[in-house]
């Protein structure tokens, strides 16, 4: 057999001599701080500001300082797999979206996270958290319409598939597995009826469904008259409505389907003290407001309450809307055929 | 009867330079005109203005009596033949000469019958359908021949059609062109530096310099009566002396070495004397002679025997004679004092502003004469 | 029989770093991915070691990915069409012309080459969206719309300022390199200027063009920010589907498949076209 002359494990290293030689300014970079992380993470405003949020205030008075390897989620993801047997590994901290940490920790490959590791876990939302993962930043995916435009706010997801808004309605593609989600829920009732959403979305679709490739791509649409309705996340809305877009935020029904993206420790992390200060840091009230205030996401923490324009833009309405963690165990397993089939049936048309 | 082709004040200026400067000349049906020059005197501008690929700032191009130069290089009728031969690479030979006469429309059979009698002419049947880089040089300037003949132009030009080809070749080409061009009675101008070149084919030259033209004539004119200087040294070589001319009779070297000279001129002042080394005769009696020199140099060259005569630390005149035969002439050993003369008729001189000085009608060809005069 | 064996290893000393690189940067890269293109795909462990042809009988069993492949062909066989129609005047007037401004104008036409095609491509966006300039103007002087954004002809429009400068350059030195004398010698003979051109500077062209044609195909081929930015989500060509396959959805197995598949299409496609250009005429 083939598998006992390259055995899959040393293509994994040829694998990793690649990723070996992308973390290669690590080693050239001068050391100093007493010492170092690597953060995998976005590029971007997002590590813009972590970096002035996080790091620069809080991690570096550590004596801790972190080396970016920015990315994407799935080749992050990748990368966690492939290194899961060597001793060391080439994440101490890996920043994911709930859905990914769900899949990497049903994979055995994330540490757990307890208050003891990590003493702000403590302030964490209820229901937002996972044992091996930190939430970070949230945000509910609501209804975006253009308050000039339309004067009657939608009221849920069923909305979209009015005949009056054929050609007007559409939202980022990146975002669609979100919308999928959405879908279900506002068909069967559940975030994890695919079947249900796929009807839904073909219906969606041949109401004039239009996509934009990048989530920046979303907004200058309803300044422009292209957009009435959308999807979109809270926090999106009100970074539009700062950028002089008209634009605001809808909570249908049914419920909102929840954005959660954090960070995550590998079990084969080289530094985990230090990941785990790190992420405490992450989750300190200033941290925390910080991203708040520049970037439209809510807080994870119950002890950093948001207040002044932040706080009415990203407000809730009262009665408070119905807030949906999807199940991570179903949509993880149902994302690569839902992306496909996305593609297929819904790009292209 | 106005001239078969006229060129008149022909210039070409490029930003502030003259390429060509007010080229006039008169070419008859048939004639064969070699413009002469050093590289950059404006021959070849004033061929490329003919032909059309070049547009003249100022003055007209005429062929029979009608004006041609606004007309484009396809209409113009010219055959040319350039320097580098420009054939089509990717055409046969016969391709190549058949491409004017199907810009023509002519029919194919009278086409492929032109083709083989001009293929005939230059004697390169067996190769109508080799292509132009299966052929040698030679080979290769003669289809350039055949395939400006082709159209039956109404001038043949001529860019330094032998510069391409081996020395032993050149000769041989140039007396097959001049036949050629005798026979058909076709009017025929060549652009050359090589004034050997242009003396064996020409009818009449036009030596050039520095966009102007210097003068025009038939061989003999420019070889016996130079219209300056430049001409004098450019055809031919000549031994050119400045200095100053003296109560019509004696020149004086810049060097100091006095001269009397054969003819008898009216002016006086700073000149050039220009005397072909060939007309130059010299003797072993110093007096009576025009001038007087010590040999430095004898050489033998075959047909020549040349002297290099030193008649002061600044001036030196090379004398050539026959080595043998009735005009044969004594050859002088390095140190000789030698005695020099030369015909008048052989004997011009330039003025400050390089214009031919005149002889007086009345000559003293007798050196008896001057030694008399001279006591 | 010293001085040729000599003068071999010369150069091969010379050769011999190009043709590492080569090896390092291109053959082993492609030999790695020809054997991940055999491998199977798993979601949790990327790629299992086997020799299947699956990835290779997916894409010749659903029409989709012939439909992606088909859309690529045409937009790069028509950007390149309209590249040679664009680019030749221009080529053949830079390299004809005498001004002194030449240098200027060459720098003119690859100017473009030094603004990355992400940043061009966004320029575009802004030049075709709605309410952009395109849009403003025609409502302004047309009293109409164009929306030109995310549909084909964007990015028919956008590959092509991408590739006509390497045409115009390609095409240019091929030009320059063909002795302006034959064109004389044409006219002379009594050939109008186009006329000289289609007799004599076309076919001596050919083999050049042939090539600018083959380049500026192949670049669209590979279109990858074009498509994207310009096309939008529905537009689908190869390029931006393969890297979707091997990034968002961490195929390997089936994106190295169909990085082999666009490679020997590109390969047939353009050996094929330089099957028609006469055998006379090659370089």
């Amino acid at each position: 057999m083939r598998d006992n002359i390259l055995s899959p494990r040393l293509k994994r290293r040829t694998v990793l001599a690649g990723a070996g030689l992308l973390a290669a300014p690590s080693l050239i970079r001068p050391a100093m701080a007493d010492e170092q992380i690597i953060l995998g993470t976005w590029g971007g405003d997002y590590q813009r500001l972590q970096m002035e949020n996080i790091e620069m205030p809080l991690v570096r008075k550590l004596g801790i300082e972190t080396v970016p390897d920015i990315g994407d989620e799935l080749p992050r993801a990748a990368k966690i797999r492939a290194s899961r047997r060597l001793p060391r590994g080439q994440m101490d901290v890996a920043c994911v979206q709930a859905v990914q940490a769900y899949a990497l920790a049903e994979e055995g490959l994330l540490e757990e996270l307890t208050p003891d590791k990590v003493p702000n876990l403590a302030h964490v939302q209820a229901g937002l958290s996972t044992p091996t993962f930190v939430p970070h930043i949230w945000s509910p995916q609501i209804i975006s319409y253009n308050p000039e435009r339309v004067k009657e706010p939608p009221t849920s997801f069923g909305d979209l598939l009015d005949a009056k808004y054929n050609g007007k309605v559409g939202f980022p593609d990146p975002n669609f597995f979100y919308v999928m989600m959405a879908a279900g829920l506002f068909g069967s009732g559940s975030a994890s009826d695919f079947d249900k959403a796929k009807e839904i979305a073909l219906k969606l679709n041949s109401n004039g469904l239009r996509l934009y490739p990048s989530t920046d791509a979303g907004g200058p649409p309803f300044k422009t008259g292209e957009l009435d309705v959308g999807v979109m996340w809270l926090a999106r809305i009100a970074m539009w409505q700062n950028a002089g877009i008209p634009v605001a935020a809808a909570f249908p029904k049914e419920g909102c389907i929840l954005y959660v993206s954090g960070m995550c420790v590998p079990k084969n992390a080289p530094n985990k003290a230090a990941a785990f200060k790190y992420l405490n840091a992450m989750l300190d009230p200033s941290a925390q407001l910080g991203f708040a205030q520049n970037m439209g996401y809510l807080p994870t923490v119950t002890n950093a309450p948001l207040t002044g324009k932040v706080a009415q833009q990203l407000a809730l309405p009262s009665p408070a809307p119905k807030l949906v963690v999807p199940d991570f165990a179903v949509t993880s397993k149902a994302l690569p055929d839902i992306a496909d089939w996305w593609k297929k049936s819904i790009q292209h048309t | 009867m106005s001239a078969y082709l006229q060129l008149d004040r022909l210039t070409k200026r490029y930003a502030d330079q003259r390429a060509a400067d007010a080229v006039s000349l008169e070419i008859d049906k048939g004639e064969m005109i070699v413009l002469l020059g050093p590289s950059g005197c404006g021959k070849t501008t004033t061929l490329r203005m003919i032909a059309g690929f070049v547009e003249a700032t100022e003055g007209d191009i005429r062929l029979e009596g009608t004006s041609i130069t606004q007309l484009p290089p396809h209409r113009r009728e010219m055959g040319m033949v350039f320097q580098n031969y420009a054939l089509f690479p990717h055409l046969t030979v016969a391709g190549n000469v058949a491409f004017g006469l199907e810009m023509r429309s002519m029919a194919r059979a009278e086409r492929s019958a032109r083709v083989a009698e001009m293929l005939a002419l230059v004697k390169l049947d067996r190769f109508a359908d080799r292509l132009p880089r299966q052929l040698s040089g030679g080979q290769q300037q003669r289809v350039a021949i055949a395939r400006a003949l082709a159209i039956h132009p109404k001038v043949l030009l001529l860019d330094e059609p032998l510069s391409n080809l081996d020395a032993e070749l050149r000769q041989d080409v140039a007396r097959e062109i001049r036949l050629m061009q005798q026979a058909s009675r076709l009017t025929t101008i060549m652009v050359t530096h090589d004034q050997q070149e242009a003396m064996a084919m020409a009818d009449r030259l036009v030596v050039m310099r520095d966009g102007r033209v210097q003068q025009v004539g038939r061989q003999e004119d420019l070889y016996e009566r130079p219209a300056n200087a430049f001409v004098a040294r450019f055809i031919g070589n000549s031994n050119l002396l400045t200095g100053t001319l003296d109560a019509g009779r004696r020149f004086c070297a810049e060097g100091r070495a006095a001269i009397d000279l054969a003819g008898l001129y009216a002016a006086s002042g700073p000149a050039t004397l220009a005397i072909r080394p060939e007309r130059i005769v010299l003797s072993a009696a110093t007096d009576g002679a025009l001038a007087v020199g010590t040999v430095l140099l004898s050489s033998y060259m075959g047909a020549m025997v040349e002297h290099v005569v030193q008649l002061d630390a600044a001036t030196q005149i090379i004398a050539r004679a026959p080595s043998s035969g009735v005009a044969a002439t004594t050859r002088f050993a390095a140190g000789a004092r030698v005695g020099l003369t030369w015909p008048a008729s052989c004997e011009n001189l330039f003025d400050a502003a390089d214009a031919p000085v005149p002889q007086m009608q009345k000559q003293l060809t007798s050196p008896d004469e001057r030694i008399t005069s001279h006591a | 029989m010293a001085k040729p064996r000599s003068t071999t290893a010369a150069a091969s000393i010379f050769l011999g770093p190009a043709t590492c690189v080569v090896l390092i940067m291109l053959v082993s890269p492609l030999a790695l991915l020809a054997r991940y293109s055999l491998d199977k795909f798993d979601p949790s462990e990327l790629m299992i070691e086997a020799v299947t042809s699956a990835n290779y009988a997916r894409f010749f069993t659903e029409a989709f990915y012939y439909q992606v492949m088909r859309t690529t062909i045409g937009v790069a066989a028509l950007v390149t069409f309209l590249c040679l129609l664009l680019g030749l005047p221009l080529a053949y007037r830079l390299a004809r012309t005498t001004s002194r401004w030449k240098s200027a104008w060459m720098l003119l036409v690859i100017l473009p080459l030094f603004i990355g095609s992400t940043i061009r491509t966004v320029g575009w966006m802004i030049l075709f969206a709605k309410s952009g300039m395109m849009d403003t103007l025609a409502a302004t002087f047309f009293r109409s719309h164009v929306d030109l954004m995310y549909t084909p002809a964007a990015v028919v429009i956008g590959t092509l300022s991408v590739n006509l400068p390497f045409m115009v350059i390609t095409l240019q030195s091929v030009f320059e390199g063909i002795d302006t004398r034959l064109e004389e010698a044409a006219q002379g003979l009594g050939a109008t200027p186009g006329r000289a051109f289609w007799r004599v500077i076309w076919p001596l062209s050919l083999p050049g063009i042939g090539i600018a044609a083959i380049l500026s195909f192949i670049l669209g081929m590979n279109a990858y920010a074009t498509p994207v930015l310009l096309g939008g989500p529905r537009f689908q060509m190869m390029a931006p589907l393969l890297f979707w396959e091997f990034n968002t959805n961490s195929n390997w197995p089936f994106s190295a498949a169909l990085a082999f598949i666009l490679m020997a299409t590109t390969l047939l496609l353009t050996t094929l076209a330089n099957s028609i250009i006469p055998l006379r005429y090659r370089a």
